[in-house]
Order: structure tokens, then sequence, then C-alpha cells
């Protein structure tokens, strides 16, 4: 790809040859500690290529283990291989070295295809985006907020002016550490306890719970929760939705959760819960400062308020929608 | 998008304005083939060239002629497949969509991929060197995330994939255990992907014609490519509405030597496809790419070929095309060292050219003027490749297609078609710039300045390949029987398995069914048609829709003899679908109802050919109607005869003909109407002649 | 010894042994079909056990059925050894430095031409 020499010097290194089903907390710490020495020696800018399923497991990891760095770290990938004529890896790939080596957004951040075509890319913030679509081009999306910027070969449009400058400085603290006995569970109707019994039962020190609505679970899980949390198990509350706040005062059902310990994760997506959550016990044992740790925002993984148009517009190439919408409401 | 259409817009507005200044130095009348321009004709180097290279027209050549030449070729037959659905998706088959209704357009680029070997393929780099913008049209009707390659195939078709096993029985090919689909890639941008998905069915068949048995490659089972909307500059459209169907591709070998037995054996593979009553017919339905080659010259792919009966002039004028370019070479061996062969190209400063500039005062300042001098091109540029086509259109057509110059676009110092020529004065000055040779040839080219490195280097390109003969290319076929450039050939690394799609086992058990219903072979239909008589002139009617069985049900059935059928559909339909298209519900079933119905009334069959008229315009009128609406009424022989003293009287009152029918004809043209349906005519002339005039 | 026949599993293992043919070797295939000619290629180990794979000189694969196979002969021998070629890439100094770290994933995976099989192999050398 000779167009990527026009953008910057890029050296390589291959640190895995993995899917990204594959990739972990082992890989995670590896590569934090990676970009931590690069920085350090003085790059202008991190690009890694990653398999696209688990892309925002790892993006949400590096958030929270790199914090603060003074250049940006983009992860790219592709959804067709580059040995078919139609690839978006190339495109990725310089738009991912332009954003590198030249955008002013030092944050974590995926570069993948704004709409289906050839266009243009958007930079999602690595806490805040999620693979959407099993097989399409345009398949990660900002979920509660609206993406950095807009990049296209020869130009960066940010969307935003809410982000971390760049700096000349080369201090960034990396905490590389991860507790691997942490467990996401996805609610569906008529969960049994044994579910939560289990994971209990098995040693583990955290749960995410991505809950109906608001952040919601059945009554029959009830005692499972209040066991668990008793033995000492931070277990904390994400939506299924996706989009919004949980919300655990609206109804009893999210009271008495929380009666029994379970903590709201505010806006935090249920995967960037769970790395939070490794990452957090990973650095201590003391609950109450998993809990500061988790409630506090790092990296915008929690956000406190959420822009009344994020969740219909710049998602893959149709601002048109937000004018349709201004003819039809006014 | 938006800057991307602006340009083009900009491109065609200074292409028109070139094309108005040539059309007002030279005038329309002018601005012709100079074939007819009879000032020049036998001194012109094209006519010389043209002797030089013996060419002739195709009604002049003989079958020797082409074995000298070592005349070759093979055929590549496409045909769509009757199915519900596409090949690897849920989307309906056979939906067409006018090429402006469209819901979205999708934006790609495509990128060559390394090959095998670690290298770039020949067009995939010449592909990215014009640096399209590929657009796709997408109706959500014809169309889903499949075709733009936003979703991996789904499940093969089953329906489709029994048509080809059947197809590829009648081929007598083997058939394979495993389909296996391969990706076989495409960089014009044809297919969203970059490649077509696709797969063996069978190998190594034959089809027998009439003076030799032509060998089958093989046969494949593959998704059909996009329709092109337009290609101006820098940007190409595609409608999605045909990618994915299924269709099936025959590939032969080499074995045709001559024209004529190219078109042969493609009428008999389209009849043997149309036979299966389980493939697609229209326009577009069926494809051809014919191979050429002869001695000396290289495999030439003739892509697209709309109609067969254009195959054998495209093969002949392709055969001496080819001969033509390896005169060319020839000549320029002789003079010249192609290792140390250069071509000296200069910037047009303003004004120069009086004659180009003073009609082209807008040229934007975008855009270049480039001189280019070939040196020892003399009498090349002018050289004879095809009727009415000279070497300098090898330049023009690749400036067009790799550099994106849209045409006109190239003019050149020698006289060929006047709308490519340099004025006198403009020569002049570009000799004087370029300090050319008395040898050499100039070429004056213009564009945007992006892209006149690519148009330099094309040229370049081209002229070297002279040296060596025909250079490896697809051509695309026109109607007058010429082609043009259409792309490099691709190499042989392109065939690539299909990561997406498991192999599909072809049982024993589906081959044995799919055998027991297979119907009779092409040359026994040909063998059958000559036995019942029937005229020669209907058989390509009769054999591409196949309506041989449909002759052989109404003959069976209602009585009609075969020959009277084949020629009822053959000549008598045939001129109906000429004058005008199907009526919505008419049908085959229909004729058979109608010749049912006249066979049970006892008529004569001659009413037929009244009757068929009426229904074609009217398909759900009741046949009693039909009667009304000719005329028909039902009159005794004995009635009818019984006028036949009284015309005969009234004949020779008023005749002076000397012909001996001349009664007979009179008096049969004045009995007709009545006696349609009632009396056989033959019968009724025959009692006429014999003056039987009843009682 | 299994490399000889890399893949390949069950009847067709047995198939391919019992003529002795190789993975990689031009071989000619009688069946109850007709003839086939061809390089054998490996088979896809999650693939069924009855099919042996060959790719045909216009460069198309398909499966032949053992089950149908008369007689098996090799003729040639050639395996693949695919490589891509690792280029320097150029620098500047007044160009950013940008550092590629590669994990694996489709954008560094690339098709094993010969087997189809899409292997996560990365050489960032590659990219120029």
């Amino acid at each position: 790809m000779p167009e990527l020499a026009d953008v910057c010097n890029l050296a390589t290194e291959k640190l895995f040859a993995v899917f990204s089903e594959n990739m972990g907390p082992r890989q995670y710490i590896e590569l934090a500690k990676a970009i931590g020495k690069e920085i350090k020696n003085g790059i202008d800018g991190i690009v890694i290529g990653h398999g696209t399923d688990t892309m925002h497991h790892t993006a949400g990891a590096l958030a929270f283990m790199i914090q603060n760095p003074p250049v940006p770290i983009v992860l790219v990938g592709s959804q067709r291989s580059s040995d078919r004529p139609s690839s978006d890896a190339a495109l990725n790939l310089i738009h991912a070295t332009t954003a590198a080596a030249t955008s002013d957004i030092a944050e974590v951040m995926v570069c993948m295809f704004g709409p289906t075509s050839d266009e243009y890319g958007l930079l999602h913030r690595g806490t805040r985006v999620r693979k959407m679509h099993s097989s399409y081009r345009s398949t990660f999306r900002t979920i509660g907020d609206i993406p950095l910027a807009m990049i296209e070969r020869d130009r960066i449009t940010p969307l935003t002016d809410a982000y971390n400058r760049r700096r000349t400085d080369r201090e960034v603290k990396i905490t590389p550490f991860f507790e691997e006995r942490v467990a996401m569970v996805y609610y569906y109707p008529n969960m049994q306890p044994d579910i939560i019994d289990s994971l209990v039962d098995n040693g583990y020190r955290g749960i995410v719970i991505a809950g109906t609505g608001l952040g919601h679970v059945n009554k029959p899980v009830y005692p499972a929760i209040e066991r668990a949390t008793k033995k000492g198990v931070a277990i904390y509350m994400t939506v299924q939705t996706l989009w919004g706040y949980v919300h655990m005062f609206v109804y009893d059902t999210g009271r008495d959760l929380m009666a029994r310990g379970i903590v709201p994760a505010e806006n935090m997506l249920p995967e960037v819960a769970y790395v939070k959550l490794g990452w957090a016990l990973g650095q201590t044992d003391d609950l109450d400062e998993v809990r500061r740790i988790m409630l506090t925002p790092i990296a915008s993984e929690i956000t406190e308020r959420e822009p009344y148009n994020g969740y219909l517009i710049y998602q893959g190439g149709v601002p048109e929608v937000e004018a349709f919408l201004k003819k039809v409401h006014k | 998008m938006v800057t991307i259409r602006v340009k083009v817009l900009q491109d065609s507005l200074v292409q028109s304005s070139i094309l108005s200044y040539l059309l007002r130095r030279f005038g329309y009348e002018r601005c012709k083939l100079f074939e007819g321009d009879r000032k020049h004709s036998l001194e012109t180097n094209y006519e010389i060239s043209k002797q030089r290279v013996g060419y002739k027209p195709r009604r002049d050549t003989l079958p020797s002629d082409y074995s000298a030449l070592g005349f070759k070729c093979g055929l590549e037959i496409h045909q769509q497949l009757m199915t519900e659905r596409k090949l690897f998706c849920r989307c309906p088959a056979g939906l067409y969509n006018d090429k402006t209704d469209y819901d979205a357009e999708v934006v790609r680029h495509m990128r060559p991929t390394l090959s095998e070997l670690g290298e770039y393929d020949g067009t995939a780099l010449m592909e990215f060197r014009t640096r399209k913008t590929i657009v796709y049209r997408l109706k959500n009707r014809t169309a889903c995330t499949y075709e733009v390659d936003d979703t991996p195939p789904f499940k093969i078709d089953r329906q489709a994939l029994e048509i080809a096993l059947r197809i590829a029985l009648m081929l007598k090919t083997n058939i394979v255990g495993e389909l296996h689909i391969t990706r076989k890639q495409y960089l014009d941008g044809s297919i969203p992907t970059g490649f077509q998905r696709t797969g063996i069915i069978g190998i190594e068949g034959e089809i027998p014609l009439s003076n030799r048995k032509v060998r089958i490659i093989q046969i494949s089972l593959e998704e059909d490519s996009c329709r092109e909307v337009s290609d101006i500059g820098h940007m190409r459209t595609y409608i999605t509405d045909r990618l994915g169907m299924p269709l099936i591709e025959t590939v032969t070998y080499p074995d045709m030597t001559t024209p004529d037995e190219a078109a042969e054996a493609g009428y008999y593979l389209r009849y043997l496809a149309r036979s299966s009553g389980q493939v697609r017919s229209g326009i577009g339905a069926a494809r051809q790419d014919v191979n050429v080659s002869i001695t000396g010259g290289t495999r030439i792919e003739i892509k697209g070929v709309a109609h067969i009966a254009w195959i054998p002039e495209l093969t002949h004028n392709e055969a001496f095309r080819q001969k033509a370019l390896l005169e060319i070479a020839e000549q320029l061996n002789l003079n010249l060292d192609v290792a140390r062969w250069k071509l000296i190209h200069k910037n047009v400063p303003p004004r120069l050219l009086s004659g180009f500039y003073s009609m082209m005062p807008d040229l934007p300042a975008s855009h270049r003027l480039i001189a280019v001098n070939l040196p020892g091109f003399k009498n090349i540029l002018s050289f004879f490749t095809q009727p009415r086509r000279v070497f300098a259109d090898e330049l023009s057509d690749r400036l067009k297609v790799i550099a994106c110059l849209e045409k006109p676009n190239i003019l050149v110092s020698e006289h060929c078609r006047d709308e490519l020529v340099l004025s006198e004065t403009d020569l002049d000055s570009l000799r004087e710039l370029l300090k050319s040779r008395d040898n050499d040839a100039q070429v004056l080219i213009w564009g945007h300045e992006d892209d006149i490195p690519t148009a330099i280097e094309t040229i370049d390109e081209r002229c070297r390949m002279a040296f060596e003969g025909v250079p490896n290319e697809t051509r695309k076929g026109l109607p007058d029987g010429t082609t043009i450039f259409e792309r490099v050939l691709p190499g042989a690394d392109r065939m690539y398995p299909d990561t997406d799609s498991a192999p599909i086992p072809i049982e024993d058990d589906l081959i044995e069914k799919l055998q027991q219903d297979l119907p009779p072979e092409i040359c026994d239909r040909f063998e059958q048609l000559r036995e019942w008589d029937v005229p020669e002139d209907t058989y390509e009617y009769l054999l591409s829709k196949n309506l041989v069985p449909v002759i052989e049900r109404i003959s069976g059935e209602c009585g009609l003899t075969p020959r009277f059928v084949g020629c009822f559909l053959g000549h008598t339909l045939k001129r109906l679908e000429g004058c005008k298209p199907w009526t919505p519900g008419f049908s085959y079933s229909k004729i058979y109802g109608l010749a049912r119905f006249v066979a049970d009334l006892g008529l004569d069959n001659a009413i037929l050919k009244e009757m068929l008229p009426v229904v074609y315009e009217h398909p759900n009128i009741v046949f009693d109607s039909v009667l009304t609406t000719i005329g028909y009424s039902k009159i005794s022989r004995e009635q009818i005869l019984s006028h036949v003293p009284i015309l005969r009287q009234k004949f020779n009152d008023v005749c002076t003909s000397k012909n001996p029918n001349a009664c007979t004809d009179w008096i049969m043209g004045n009995l007709r109407k009545m006696a349609l349906g009632n009396i056989c005519l033959a019968e009724l002339r025959a009692a006429i002649d014999k003056g039987v005039d009843g009682d | 010894m299994t490399d000889l026949f890399k893949g390949y599993k069950g009847a067709a293992l047995s198939s391919l042994k019992s003529y002795n043919v190789r993975v990689w070797s031009e071989a000619l295939i009688k069946t109850t079909r007709g003839d086939f000619n061809g390089i054998i290629l490996p088979r896809s180990e999650n693939d069924d056990d009855r099919h042996i794979v060959l790719k045909l000189p216009t460069g198309y694969n398909v499966g032949i059925d053992v089950d149908t196979i008369t007689d098996m002969t090799e003729h040639g021998y050639k395996e693949a050894h695919y490589k891509i070629p690792e280029k320097e890439f150029p620098t500047s100094p007044d160009k950013p430095n940008v550092k590629l770290f590669g994990t694996g994933g489709t954008i560094a995976s690339r098709l094993d031409y010969r087997t189809g099989a899409v292997i996560p192999a990365f050489s960032p050398g590659e990219l120029y």
C-alpha cells in the first residue's frame, strides 16, 4: 500500500496473530505495555490492527490501561480481507494511519467505515463504540454519544470539541492489570438463580449484568444476587438497550436490586463495564475502592449527558435524517 | 461524491466543446469515416497497408484463406437460468429496473490484490491506475446487502444447480463429485466484491457440428454481473438488478477454424440450452465471449457479443487485425530497435497551435495539451487495422479506458479519419517543437493534468507493444463488426477458492434422476425437422425457442402435419412477433387450443393462419368469435365449386394474359375467402384446373 | 507422514494411500463420471471424508467423490510455496512517526491461495 508512505513513517510490529475472539486480558496487558513504551520513545501516533469482533472490548481495556495518552491510539480492522479487491482494509488503514499521524485527538479510538461506501471513516471513542452488524462494512457505531470525527484521505473533521488534545509531553500512566474472574451475564426472562450461584461458587469476583429496560432482572434471581454480594462479589448493572442510562429508582424492581447490593453502572456499555470491572478488580480487593473506580468516568465510558440527537445522527452517513426530521417535526 | 460529479461534468463539457470544434473545423459531413472519401482512396496509407495485410471482405474469404492465417476460435457462452431467486441470496431473479430508477447508491473502489507469487497482475495494476470511482445503484426490490458485498453468500440456489447439472449432462461432460465455489477476480467493478463466484459443474464434453465435433472444456455455474449505466471520465456507474442472477458458462476448445463454424457452434450451444426449457430468453439473457487467434498472434477475447449473428464478422475482422499488427511489428523491427526506442513528449505552450487554440480558448487551467513524438512511426499511425480503423485508434481506445480521457482524445500527424488529423499549420508547429525527423509521427493529446502521466505512459506502452505484435487484451465487439480495446487480458492468477462457501456434494442419485429426463439432442432435432420436411429457414427460430416439442404436441393431437405446424410457427407466428411483442396472456397453449378448435370443427387448417393474428392480439377471445371476426361462414364444397363456371366466364371476357395459370389464379383469388376453412385450397385449385365446376 | 495427505481422513485418505498419490501431486483420476486431471490439493479438516480436492489446469477447484474413483495415477509433483515479499518502508524526517501493532484479525489475514483457508498470518512488511 504505497499511499501509507505519503502519510507517515510507519514502523510495524507483530504482537500476536489471532482472530479477535482469542484476544483477552493477557493480550490487553501486553499491548498496553508496548504502547506505553512507544509513547515514552516519542512516537507520534499508534495504530493497532485488530479483528473486528471484539475490537470494542480491547478499545475499552486500553482506554483504562493507558490513561491520559499524549497521542492518538487508533484501533482498526476490516470487514473484508485484503485479498478481496473491494476490501475495506486499505481505506481503513489509510484513515487510521492518517488519524494516528495527524489528528489532534489523543484518545483510544476505533477507526472504521462511516457508511458502507468507500467515502469516509468515523473515529469512535474507544469506550463508546460497538460492533453492530455481523457483516456490514460500516458495522461500528458510537453508542450514547456522537462519533468524535469524520475522516477522509486528506481531511479530519471533528464532530465535537469535547476530546483530549494531542500533547508533546510523554506523560502517560499505564495500569496493566486485569482480574480474569469477571463474568458478564445477559439477562433473559425466566433466568434461574443457579446461573449467578454457579459463578459465585466458581470463585468469580465480579459480574456485569446486562439487564432489561432501565436495568432489571426477575424476582427469582434476587436471593442469588444477595448471596453473591454478601460473599463479596461485585455486581454491576448495565442495559441491554445499549442506548440510555441505567435508572434503578424508577421501578420497585430497581430499588429492590440496589438494596441487594447491585450497583447501577450509569451509561457504560455492557462490554465496557465488563473490562472496566476486570481492570478495577485487577488493582484492588477493596470493594469500596472498586466502586469508586467503576463510577468515576475515566475515558468517557460514563458521560454526564447524552446529546439529544446522538441516537439519530452521524450513524453511518445519513445527516440527512436530521434534516428530514426537522422538516417533519418542527 | 459531489466533487467527483462536478469534475465529471467539467470534463464532459470540455470534451463536447472539442467535439464541436472538430465539427466546426471539418464540417459535419466531413467528420465521417473516410472510406468513401474518393479523393484519397487508393493512394492513402490506409489503402496501401490494407492491401499489404491482404484484407478481404468476409464474403470473398474462403476457408483456405482462414487456414492460411491459422484462424482459431473458441467460445464462452453465457446463458441465464430460469430460477425464482438469485444464485447466492434470496433476491428475486429476472426483475429489471429502469436504469434511472433506484433507491440508493453505494461507492466502491477496486484495489489490486497480490497474487499467489506476491506479484500484482497486469490488468489489476492497469485498472488501479485508472483510479475509477465505481457507483452502484440499488433498488430494494432487486438487491440486498449481499449484492453490495456487505453479507457473505447464502446457500446456493438448488433450482439453479439442478438446471446447470441437467445442461452439463446434455453436453456430455464429466460431472464433478463436489462443487467448489471459486472467486474469479474482475477489477472493472462489474461485480461489487471484485470477484465473481463461480464453480465447475462438468468438464470435457462435446457437441457435433455438421463438419466436426467441437470439444467442450467445461461448464460452470456462476453469478451474473451488474449492468453498466455509464462510464465517463473517472466514474463508472452500474445498476445491480441483474447482479447475482444464476447463469451457466459453457467454454469450448478453440476448435472452430472459420467464422461461420464459430457461429454454428454458438447456435448449437444456444439451442441446446434452450431445449432444456429452463433458461431465460430475451435481451441480455444469453451473451457470448469469443476467443480468436491466428498464427503468430495472441488469443484475443471479444467480450459480451450480444448476437450470435455478429460472430462471423467480428472474428473475421479480428483475425485480420492481428495480421495487421504482425505486419506493423515486422515493419517497425526492420528499422528500429525497441530497446533504444524512446518517445519524446512536451507541454504545448499556449497559443502555439493556432488552429486548435483558436477554437478552444476555454481549455480549463487544469488541462494540459501534450505533444508526443514517436520516432520512426511514420505510416504506422494510419496503418490499417480493421475496416475504417487504423493504428491510431489502438492508442485512442487505450487513452479512453486506461487514462480516462474521453474521446475525441487524440489528433495525429497522418492522414486517416478526418476527425483524427492535425491541421497542417499545427502539425508544422508541433514538429518544430518536438524537433521531429522525417520518419517520425506525432500525436497531440489533452486532458486533466492528473491524467497526463498515465496517458503518456499508455502511449509509450502501446507503441512498445507494437514491436511485439498483438498485445494481450479483451475487446468489445461493435455492431459494425469491428472491436475496440476493453481491458488487458487478466492473468491466470485470478482464481481463488471462496472461503465463504462450503463445497457442495453432487450425488449419483441426483445425476441419475436428471439423466432420465433429458431432451433429445440438437443434432437429432435437426434430423427430425429435416425428416418432417420443415423448411430450413425456420430452424433458427424453432430451435432457439425450443418449439420442436410444441410441434410434436400440436401435430400429434390436432391432426396436422409437422411441416404445417413448423411453418405455422416458424413463418406465421414469427411474422406476427416481428410486428408486435406478445400480448400478455398469449401462449403456446393458446395456439394448441386454436388448432384443437379447428380440428374439432373439422375446418380446413389453412384458416388457422387467418385466425392466429386475432388470437395473438386478443388472447382471451372465444375462438367462435374469431371465426366471426375474420368473416367465416360455413359453405359446402359443392356451393363453392358452383361459382367456378360463372367466374371462368367472367375471366374469359376480360382476360388478355398469356399466362396459362392466370385463369385459375384469378378464380382462386375470388373464392379464397369463401373457401378458407371449408375446403383445402390446394384441392380447390386442382378442382378448378381439372375443370370440375360442380353441377 | 500425515503431511503427505494434509487434511484428508477416512475414506478419502485411504483412497489416496491405496493409489499412492500425495497432496500437491499432479494426478490423473479416472472415475465412473469420466477422467479428471489436476493437482491434488489439501482438504479442509472440517469437510467430509468422501471427496478429494483437485485443482484443474483452468485454475478452478473441484471435488471428486472417492466412491466413483476407478484409478488414480501421479505424474508430477508441485508444492506451492507462497510468500509475500516484504519491502522496506520508506521514511522521511518531515513526516510523523507512527507505530503499527498487528494482533491479527481479518485486516491482517489473507487467503491461503492453494487451500482456500483464511489464515491470520500477518506480516506488517506486506503493507508497503
